[in-house]
């Protein structure tokens, strides 16, 4: 599996939040979603992929090209929305695509008309009289309107209602599954990222917590309830943030696949029961862990 | 670059459209109705609009490009610094060129007499020197310390420009019998050319600073 994006030890310092050397590969033709609480440095992470900060030391490679030599090439290829949007305000969404498009070697005007038109964007209003979420979804023609190979996204959906949200989901799964564009996306709303995402990445503080697939998380993740007195020793330490209630007890455990076998017992007996996991659990047991 | 030349241009067009539509015929009214010949210390007091013109439309295209994030959005595209940079000084250097051009043309058709030709000559070319220089100078606080910031060091500046002249002019003359008028004078006497030429390299020098400030703005976001 090749990989799109190579970030390596990746570091920049802020007065009050530091991104501490990550190590991440995005693989080609998938979608991989960037989750984190506020302050995790998603956007950060995603501005130096944008080359839109510098960083204090590691690299970035997009294409297995560097900024420093081949910036023009890579913007060219990717599609990025950020997480705030910005336009000449008094010019209209024709004007800004006719703009753009000098820029862009691929740029596809029938195909920007096209997500004009289905986002209902009316091409000759000024862009200060659109909403926010008319915003996202020009960045987001604009994005997809010169073929990009790598689309990034930063919290595209934050502010949106859950009809558009849910459009924008789609599409993006769309262009992912039949045109085998490589999605990066960073919410901090879980339910997106599920929906799509074939890798997770969880930021946390800084730091890359977990890396893993979609798939492989949630099958390696459980919530694990029990009585007391019914799991054994191997089971409880592998328990992470358990609460003891009432009627039982609650943890979570990321090794689901090594203490399957001891749970057996407790299973087929009724004292433990075995639930799936959301991303939103993973994330708040692993910013409660830090 | 052309694009980005062309997207620039409105602030620039809205001050020549506004001099050469409203100002320059109310200034020359007389001359234009053939009534006056035209005065020469009116004539320089003219080229110095040159000034307004070129620093108004670099303030205003700023503030409209801070105002939109304009650089943000630009910095998201396919475009290099230079391109950014390079586009905002060509236009400078247009917008000065056609004010000297259309004046140029004006003098010659406007004088019969050739000192007062030549003297008018000479005065555009010292203030297109200028401006060329001022706003290269602008530029360069505009891309190293961002238009909020700049807008209130260049406001600052030209306060003191206002203030400043009467106190250095007593101390001037009273410490060291030095008169003002006598350093307009050796300024006068400065070669034109040689002006032109010194401004005009002092306003690339001020464009590959200014390229070298935009690239290093991300060190500090």
């Amino acid at each position: 599996m090749e990989s799109v994006l190579r970030l390596h030890q990746l570091h920049k310092a802020y007065a009050e939040f530091v991104l501490d050397h990550i190590d991440l590969e995005v693989p080609g033709g998938y979608v991989t979603g960037l989750i984190g609480p506020n302050g995790a440095g998603k956007t950060t992470t995603i501005k130096l992929i944008m080359n839109l900060i510098r960083a204090d030391s590691g690299g970035v490679e997009v294409f297995g090209l560097k900024h420093d030599r081949h910036e023009i090439q890579i913007k060219d290829r990717v599609g990025y929305v950020g997480e705030e949007q910005f336009f000449y305000e008094q010019r209209s969404a024709a004007w800004t695509g006719n703009f753009v498009s000098h820029f862009f070697s691929a740029w596809d005007p029938d195909a920007f008309d096209h997500y004009l038109d289905r986002f209902e964007l009316p091409p000759k209003k000024r862009i200060k009289k659109y909403s926010k979420g008319m915003k996202v979804k020009l960045s987001l023609a604009i994005a997809l309107s010169h073929a990009p190979e790598l689309i990034i996204l930063d919290e595209p959906t934050s502010g949106l209602d859950p009809v558009v949200r849910r459009e924008v989901i789609d599409l993006l799964h769309r262009a992912a599954a039949e045109e085998n564009k490589t999605v990066l996306i960073s919410s901090h709303i879980t339910d997106d990222i599920e929906r799509i995402a074939d890798y997770i990445v969880y930021m946390v503080q800084g730091r890359i917590a977990i890396y893993a697939s979609k798939d492989e998380l949630l099958s390696s993740w459980k919530t694990i309830h029990f009585k007391q007195d019914s799991v054994p020793a191997s089971v409880l330490e592998s328990l992470e943030h358990v609460e003891t209630q009432m009627f039982g007890s609650t943890g979570i455990t990321r090794d689901f696949p090594v203490i399957e076998g001891d749970l057996t017992e407790g299973i087929s007996s009724g004292s433990i029961r075995v639930e799936s996991v959301g991303l939103d659990d993973i994330l708040i047991a692993l910013v409660n862990g830090d | 670059m052309w694009r980005l030349i062309r997207k620039n241009s409105l602030m620039f067009l809205l001050y020549q459209g506004l001099y050469f539509g409203l100002f320059f015929p109310l200034i020359n009214r007389d001359r234009l109705l053939g009534e006056n010949p035209l005065d020469l210390s009116f004539l320089l007091f003219l080229n110095t609009y040159m000034i307004w013109l070129i620093l108004g439309s670099v303030w205003g295209q700023e503030q409209m490009e801070s105002k939109n994030n304009g650089y943000a959005f630009l910095s998201t595209l396919p475009i290099r610094s230079w391109q950014i940079v390079g586009s905002k000084y060509a236009l400078v250097f247009m917008a000065t060129l056609t004010f000297v051009g259309v004046h140029l043309i004006w003098y010659a058709v406007s004088f019969d007499d050739p000192v007062f030709l030549a003297a008018g000559r000479t005065s555009l070319i010292r203030v297109a020197s200028m401006c060329l220089l001022l706003a290269g100078l602008y530029y360069l606080g505009f891309f190293r310390f961002g238009y909020q910031r700049f807008s209130k060091i260049a406001v600052a500046i030209w306060l003191l420009m206002i203030v400043i002249p009467l106190p250095l002019r007593i101390i001037l003359k009273e410490r060291f019998g030095i008169r003002s008028s006598d350093i307009f004078l050796s300024l006068n006497r400065f070669n034109p050319t040689l002006m032109l030429s010194l401004c005009l390299l002092l306003f690339l020098g001020t464009l590959g600073l200014a390229i070298r400030f935009k690239e290093n703005l991300k060190i500090t976001e």
